[in-house]
């Protein structure tokens, strides 16, 4: 690749990229506030100012150049420090303060706010223009974001958003010069699904999340990688929490997956990583005929004796989960009815489910498959098909053991029906829900934000969450829970972690076959051996 | 004894002229539409090139030059649009032409539309214009009726339309990457440069944008030995007559062809016929608000675009605004400031800022509240706008101010100083 | 919703360019020119979808240009330049003179419905300043007399 110099040193660059673009990818900041990757360059903010002392031609510019508009240039030499640059940084941050209320103390904005770490840098906090500032006003724009607009500084990245990116127009530039405002207009809210993007693409605390608002100063948490388990496609997030409790979901950028973007209903998933209420503190034994507190040895130990005494045919045995658990609990749960019971009678819903085809990338992310880890499911050769023939199949024999992971088959009655009848039903979840109602041992899993784990998504590609807060203390993640109970079976495989577990299953699953667990790093990698049919339909085109 | 040199306005400065196509054909008009159909258009782009001729909109960048970075073999349709926005305060010339003689202009349109390739020019009116609007409409329909316009115009094989296009407003639309968003439809707000218009200009094809009077200079450059004489009529480089539009306290305002060897001294005595009501000179804004303020005993310049570039002002368009000993300097600034304020698009932040900002600091100073401290602000807020902008507007507001403050200083002191 | 005559200066207006935002501009002034001299939503709307453009787009470019109008202006709307070579030689004053005659500040219409007063840039006609456009005239060299005489007929 062709490189220039900045501040001496060479950046690699695209034919065709400008000096920004190739700088921030390479991991150098030069201030900026208006350049967007994923947006059409507008030059506009001016802050990005650098001067180039020699255009690759020998000569230099005539005076300093927008970085974002720069055309780079074999042999070019770009100086992003010297005091001319500053000088330059310096004064349009003080037109940007001309008309800022500087109201940090109340901003969400505050501590995440270039124009904030800019006028402390370069400026002397306050402003020299004593006149009365433009008056805006806060407002609500949408469903899920609201607008100060006194803090607006004009850069019109929410324009070009809802104009490039989700094609809804429901933003513009009205009035112009020193009126010249980016709105919604004459008060209508926007109805787009992806209107937290606004609120983190806007660099100053303008468009801010109305769920977020005042709810915490942002240095004050915590980030996780993780991803979002709100449908299949598995956008890339951080997890932003403190004192153990989740606060807001970030995107995180990935290419491959989401680019910058997610929607707003993934975004309010945070609310379930707070959830008490109806979780499933500690494990549970049914005694004369009443679900009631044990401890985990009371747990196993029951099903250990239950299991011996009924002496269960393979075909007397039955695993249901959702799609929903992590790869390593599903290859788990697998290897419990394998190597415990010699059964492969293992199912989950498989739904026909929806993409949506789009000249906007952004609409083409939310899916209706709302669970993370359906493609590990097919990977893992679950059983299942669109109207769950081949399982009713099964249940109308005899069953003396069923394994219940998370919620499957909620809707479905009939099957529910059948199972409750079974001699030993054992569910592991996460939330209350109606197979613990049936269930004569339950244990308590974990969300996914308190383990880690990895979930393939609809592209087929495996990524992995981080543990961001910590799980009730009498829970344990359901990887392990699945690992100790087919220890308590008297098998001799024994799992300590998640790595562990995927290098197994690398072993012995044919899909995941040439992926290592290193591999997927923050950005995931993609199956090598994919499955054909996902059981996928397009939907139509959005307009 | 300055006097005027007749090429744009010879008929124009006949009392008997018919401005309709019959009357324009009779003093020898599309002759030279008639020759150009029989070069190639590389031929003519080059004629233009040698006739030294500079684009009469501001800039006063080479116009064969610009034609030649037309972006070639892309497979898109090029366009020509005429700027016709005129709205640079002081400058009313291009609507003298359209109005007097819009077939002079629109030959220039077809020959230059030709050498360039363009079979569907543009002619940018600002809105205002109602009575040009109707002029230039009426003589395309006379063209289209006479075959001059439409599919092979005398024969030549050549296709070529003409829209008049309205504005609705807006200063900024005379910048020409403006004028291009706002002719597709758009707020007319300047775009990033590059790519330049030559390679992505309307709807993304290439497209060259050039001044009224610009275009109405090539029937006479490409009549036969008009490159020659065009260059003859001024110094180096400066070549042609142009139109001056002459404002302020003179006693005979007015639209002026003079040749560029002409002094300032003599278009203001001698054309202008000198100060009103026996009063002094006290300055001249040369070339449109936006060009640096002369103060009375700098006129004895030629005026062109060199001579006054070296004495650190600028022709731009041509439009002198003169004003004397009774003009209050702080009031006249204060007015350039508001109307750079009113025109900024406001999408960068030096010009959406500094524009009000110091037009804010001027009305301190009327209102009494002027400091040294506030003088030196105005000063470096003009300063900030230089050079920082996305568009030339930055630079055309920062200018006034600048060089009102260095020249007229003790004029923005009498408001504060104390008696 | 167009009459037949304007429906035809759409069409021919849209034939004009190679798409159809193009016409946007002139297609707007057309109809705000029907409509009084203003535009409504519903107008806004209509020529939205005529020109394949969403609402928002169309709300962005009228407040951007200074010749639309949101509101209606009187039947004559006096557009006084005061810019600078018009300011020059009493452009101000006359504006003055004629907020002070009409009662109305620039910007305004009087109650009778019959006179807006509009404060302009420069309106390209600065060597006979100062200059003032009615309607769709231009006067030039107008001194405050003249502009009585002018309301004087106007209104009559
Ligand atoms: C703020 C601004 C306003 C301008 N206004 C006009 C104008 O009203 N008419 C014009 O012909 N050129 C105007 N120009 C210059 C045009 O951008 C462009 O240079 C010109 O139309 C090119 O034509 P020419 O080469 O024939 O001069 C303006 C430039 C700027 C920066
Ligand atoms: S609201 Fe935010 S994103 Fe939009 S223009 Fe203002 S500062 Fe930029
Ligand atoms: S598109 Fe799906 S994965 Fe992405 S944020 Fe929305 S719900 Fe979550
Ligand atoms: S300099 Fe002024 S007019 Fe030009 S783009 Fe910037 S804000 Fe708009
Ligand atoms: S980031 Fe370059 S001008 Fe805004
Ligand atoms: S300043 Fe009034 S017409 Fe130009």
């Amino acid at each position: 690749m062709p490189f220039f110099q900045i501040d001496g040193e060479p950046v690699e660059y695209e034919p065709g990229e400008k000096v920004l673009s190739a700088v921030l990818r390479s991991g150098k900041i030069i201030p900026h506030y208006c350049y967007h990757p994923g947006m059409s360059v507008v030059a506009t903010c001016r802050m990005c100012l650098v001067d180039v002392i020699d255009m690759g031609n020998g000569r230099p510019a005539p005076k300093l150049q927008t970085a974002c508009s720069l055309d780079a240039m074999e042999g070019m030499k770009v100086e992003t420090l010297n005091q001319k640059v500053e000088e330059g940084q310096k004064l349009v941050n003080e037109f940007l303060l001309v008309n800022h209320p500087l109201d940090c103390p109340v901003c969400d904005q505050s501590g995440e706010c270039i124009l904030q770490d800019y006028s402390f840098k370069y400026g002397s906090g306050k402003s020299e223009m004593d006149y009365s500032k433009r008056v805006n006003g806060w407002r609500d724009i949408g469903t899920f974001v609201a607008m100060e607009r006194n803090r607006c500084i004009q850069c019109s990245r929410c324009d070009r958003f809802t104009r490039e990116i989700t094609g809804t127009n429901e933003f513009g530039m009205f009035n112009r010069g020193h009126e010249l405002t980016l709105d919604t207009y004459a008060d209508r809210p926007m109805t787009n699904k992806f209107q937290g993007n606004m609120a983190d693409i806007c660099p100053v605390g303008a468009i801010t999340e109305k769920e977020f608002r005042f709810k915490r100063r942002v240095w004050k948490l915590k980030k996780n990688y993780s991803i979002c388990t709100g449908c299949s496609s598995g956008c890339n997030v951080t997890i932003e929490h403190d004192r153990n409790e989740v606060f807001r979901l970030k995107p995180h950028e990935n290419q491959n997956v989401n680019k910058w973007w997610l929607c707003d209903e993934g975004r309010l998933t945070y609310r379930m990583m707070n959830e008490r209420k109806t979780r499933i503190p500690r494990p549970l034994g049914r005694v004369e005929g009443n679900l009631e507190g044990v401890s985990w040895e009371e747990a196993y130990g029951a099903i250990v004796k239950r299991v011996k005494e009924l002496k269960p045919f393979p075909h007397e045995v039955l695993a249901l989960t959702d799609t929903r658990a992590s790869n390593e609990e599903l290859f788990l749960l697998q290897k419990l009815l394998k190597e415990g019971f010699s059964s492969d009678n293992i199912f989950c819903p498989l739904p026909k489910w929806g993409q949506s085809e789009s000249d906007f990338f952004i609409n083409t992310l939310i899916t209706t498959d709302k669970t993370p880890n359906r493609a590990g499911a097919l990977a893992l050769k679950i059983k299942g098909d669109e109207k769950n023939a081949k399982l009713k199949k099964v249940i109308e024999g005899e069953l003396k053991v069923v394994f219940i992971l998370g919620n499957p088959f909620e809707a479905e009655s009939e099957i529910k029906e059948i199972i409750k009848r079974t001699q030993l039903v054992v569910h592991l979840g996460v939330f209350h829900n109606s197979w613990g109602e049936i269930a004569d041992v339950v244990l308590p899993g974990q969300y996914y934000s308190e383990k880690e784990g990895t979930y393939t998504n609809k592209h087929q590609r495996v990524q992995s969450t981080e543990i961001a807060i910590q799980a009730l203390r009498r829970t344990r993640p359901e990887w392990q829970i699945l690992a100790e109970l087919l220890q308590s079976l008297g098998q001799t495989s024994c799992f300590d972690s998640v790595p562990q577990v995927f290098a197994a299953m690398v072993q012995e699953a044919k899909a995941f076959s040439g992926v290592s667990f290193d591999e997927i790093g923050s950005l995931g990698i993609e199956l090598k051996n994919k499955t054909k049919d996902t059981g996928m339909k397009v939907l139509v085109k959005q307009a | 004894m300055a006097e005027e040199t007749l090429v744009l306005f010879k008929n124009i400065r006949n009392p008997k002229y018919d401005k309709s196509l019959a009357g324009y054909k009779r003093s020898g008009g599309f002759k030279s539409l008639k020759k150009v159909f029989g070069m190639k258009p590389e031929e003519v782009v080059q004629e233009v090139k040698e006739s030294g001729l500079r684009g009469r909109g501001g800039a006063g960048f080479p116009t064969g030059l610009k034609w030649s970075f037309m972006a070639k073999g892309t497979g898109k349709p090029s366009y020509l649009i005429a700027n016709a926005d005129e709205s640079e305060p002081g400058t009313c010339k291009d609507r003298e032409l359209m109005l007097k003689d819009p077939h002079l202009f629109l030959e220039g349109l077809m020959i230059s539309s030709y050498a360039i390739g363009c079979h569907h020019a543009y002619v940018y009116v600002r809105g205002e214009f109602f009575p040009a609007i109707k002029t230039l409409n009426a003589a395309v329909g006379e063209l289209y009726a006479d075959g001059l316009l439409g599919t092979n115009p005398l024969g030549s094989g050549f296709k070529l339309d003409i829209t008049i296009h309205t504005g609705a407003g807006a200063y900024i639309c005379g910048e020409e990457s403006a004028l291009l968003d706002s002719l597709e439809g758009k707020r007319g707000q300047p775009r990033v440069k590059p790519p330049f218009p030559a390679v992505s200009g309307f709807n993304g094809c290439p497209t060259s944008v050039n001044n009224v009077e610009t275009l109405a200079c090539i029937p006479f450059i490409l009549s036969d030995g008009g490159a020659e004489a065009f260059k003859s009529f001024g110094p180096q480089n400066n070549s042609g007559t142009h139109l001056v539009s002459l404002s302020g306290h003179v006693n005979c305002p007015g639209v002026y062809e003079l040749r560029m060897d002409v002094s300032m001294k003599d278009i203001i005595y001698d054309i202008g016929g000198g100060i009103r009501d026996g009063k002094k000179l006290k300055g001249v804004i040369p070339g449109g608000s936006s060009s640096p303020v002369m103060k009375a005993d700098e006129v004895d310049v030629l005026y062109n675009f060199d001579d006054l570039a070296k004495i650190g002002t600028m022709l731009g368009s041509a439009a002198m605004m003169v004003f004397d000993e009774g003009t209050d300097i702080v009031k006249l600034l204060h007015r350039i400031t508001r109307f750079y304020a009113h025109e900024s698009c406001g999408q960068c932040t030096p010009c959406r800022e500094g524009t009000h900002w110091s037009s804010q600091i001027i009305q301190d100073f009327l209102r009494g509240n002027g400091s040294d401290e506030k003088l030196k602000r105005l000063y470096r807020v003009g300063g900030n706008m230089l050079g920082t902008t996305l568009c030339a507007l930055g630079d055309a507001a920062a200018m006034p101010i600048q060089s009102f403050v260095n020249k007229f200083p003790e004029e923005f002191r009498k408001y504060y100083a104390t008696l | 919703m167009f009459s037949e005559d304007i429906q035809a200066q759409v069409d021919n207006l849209l034939c004009r360019y190679p798409i159809k935002q193009n016409a946007l501009i002139p297609i707007l002034l057309l109809v705000q020119k029907e409509n009084e001299g203003w535009l409504t939503e519903e107008w806004m709307q209509h020529v939205a979808d005529i020109c394949e453009v969403p609402l928002t787009h169309i709300e962005g470019v009228v407040t951007f240009y200074t010749m639309f109008r949101l509101k209606r202006p009187g039947r004559y709307h006096l557009q006084i330049c005061t810019c600078v070579p018009c300011c020059l030689v009493g452009g101000t004053e006359l504006l003055e003179h004629t907020e002070k005659k009409l009662e109305i500040q620039a910007g305004h219409t009087t109650d009778d419905g019959v006179f807006s007063i509009e404060e302009m840039e420069c309106i390209g006609a600065c060597s006979y300043a100062p200059a003032v456009i009615v309607n769709e005239d231009y006067h030039e060299q107008v001194t405050p007399e003249e502009m009585d005489k002018m309301i004087k007929e106007l209104r009559q």
